[in-house]
């Protein structure tokens, strides 16, 4: 956003008759380090075209619209570009404030990713440790105690897989962020109920 | 070309559901056809709508062009007054919009008016913006070529829309698949490895599908 306001100024300097040199080294003169490669490239005698190749390529499509503008500017009617370009600036102000208002609702988004991965491996925990002796209840014949090992490897294996899932769709590459905070909730939850697996299953039959 | 691409779909959808049999093994016992039937439906569905996704991809990025396209076809036509100049001078930044403007600038260089060569180009532009914008440049007069990017708004908010509507699809679809695949393999009392790594298995075809398809917004919206 401070990129295009600077390229804003630069074009409201061009429509009110400065040159595009004069203007790229007023504006972007005083600004922080990489920026200001700007107004020193212009004084070395490289045309905007040079000077602005960073802004054009790598400062998002917005700025390198605005900054495309610029250089075309400088081998045109420079005025014109300057009058027309602060009001394509606003236009593009607007998408980056979209984008920088898309950008904190994703922050939420992710939040909400990370309460979801917990809650996800507190119930595949629960239901890793629960579930072979819920299962091994039978009203007829007792069946053989079932050894929890391998449901529990893959509880937590599918624990890892929906929450890197979830991760990749909520934060792209940081989905390896959403993959711990699930181990470490079905971690805790397997060790917190693992007493209730050592009950052993009774025959319902013979209960009055 | 529609019926080649039916004929792909037709051959994924089926290697996906031969695929999906394979991994999981019998696993799911009398479920299983009904699941490689969706499967196969989806992918059929996923391989016909390709084309549909690409022209709706890049309608984003030419509509953000049409902005910048139609400030500066006005001001080079005000530097040289002349329609096929402004043609010329014209570079915009999507490749889309950079191919057909090389067909507009090459039928101009063979001596084709600026308005007939852009009507025979702009027909495959995804975007009304930028055919617009094109358009404007080679007829009327500098003054009306505002674009004030309404087209490139509406497919924003589309897609923010969208993207709304499916993510708590994603969130319902990762959260329950491995609780209910646990609980059939707890009360089907599957033990061993092998079963378990099955239900894995099942669980990631579910989980990309989905993705797959709730992500497409996001995907576009970058």
């Amino acid at each position: 956003m401070r990129v295009l306001l600077l390229l804003r100024k630069v074009l409201s300097e061009v429509g009110n008759g400065r040159g595009v040199a004069g203007a790229l080294v007023a504006v972007f003169r005083r600004t922080e380090t990489g920026l200001n490669e700007v107004a020193r490239a212009t004084l070395l005698g490289y045309p905007p075209v040079e000077s602005m190749r960073r802004l054009v390529h790598d400062e998002g499509p917005e700025v390198g619209m605005l900054a495309t503008l610029v250089v075309n500017g400088a081998r045109g009617d420079a005025r014109l570009v300057g009058r027309r370009g602060e009001r394509l600036s606003l236009t593009l102000e607007g998408w980056i404030k979209g984008r920088e208002s898309r950008q904190m609702e994703q922050k939420v988004i992710r939040f909400r990713g990370f309460i979801v991965s917990g809650v996800l491996g507190a119930v595949l925990g629960m239901v890793a440790s629960v579930g072979p002796l819920v299962g091994g209840l039978s009203f007829t014949t007792p069946l053989p105690p079932a050894d929890p090992f391998f449901i529990e490897a893959a509880a937590a294996a599918m624990a890892c897989l929906s929450s890197a899932m979830l991760g990749l769709f909520m934060s792209g590459r940081g989905f390896i962020v959403n993959v711990a905070p699930t181990l470490a909730v079905f971690a805790l939850v397997v060790v917190a109920v693992s007493p209730l697996t050592s009950i052993t299953p009774q025959n319902l039959w013979g209960i009055k | 070309m529609t019926w080649k691409l039916v004929a792909v779909g037709i051959v994924a959808a089926v290697g996906s559901g031969i695929l999906l049999q394979t991994a999981s093994g019998g696993v799911l016992g009398a479920g299983a056809p009904e699941l490689d039937l969706v499967v196969g439906v989806i992918v059929f569905y996923m391989v016909l709508s390709v084309p549909k996704r690409l022209v709706e991809a890049s309608s984003l990025s030419q509509s953000r062009e049409a902005s910048s396209l139609s400030v500066m076809a006005s001001v080079d036509f005000e530097a040289t007054h002349s329609r096929s100049r402004t043609m010329l001078m014209l570079m915009p930044t999507d490749s889309d919009v950079g191919h057909v403007l090389q067909r507009v600038k090459r039928s101009i260089l063979l001596g084709q008016s600026p308005s007939s060569a852009v009507d025979e180009s702009v027909g495959t532009l995804a975007s009304y913006s930028a055919a617009d914008a094109l358009r404007k440049a080679a007829v009327m007069s500098p003054d009306s070529m505002e674009e004030g990017g309404e087209e490139n708004r509406g497919i924003v908010n589309a897609l923010q829309l969208g993207e709304e509507s499916k993510l708590p699809l994603f969130m319902t679809v990762c959260f329950f698949t491995p609780i209910l695949l646990l609980l059939y393999a707890v009360f089907s009392r599957l033990q061993d490895p092998r079963s378990l790594a099955e239900l894995v298995g099942v669980q990631l075809v579910v989980l990309d599908l989905s993705f797959h398809f709730t992500s497409s917004e996001r995907r576009r919206l970058g």
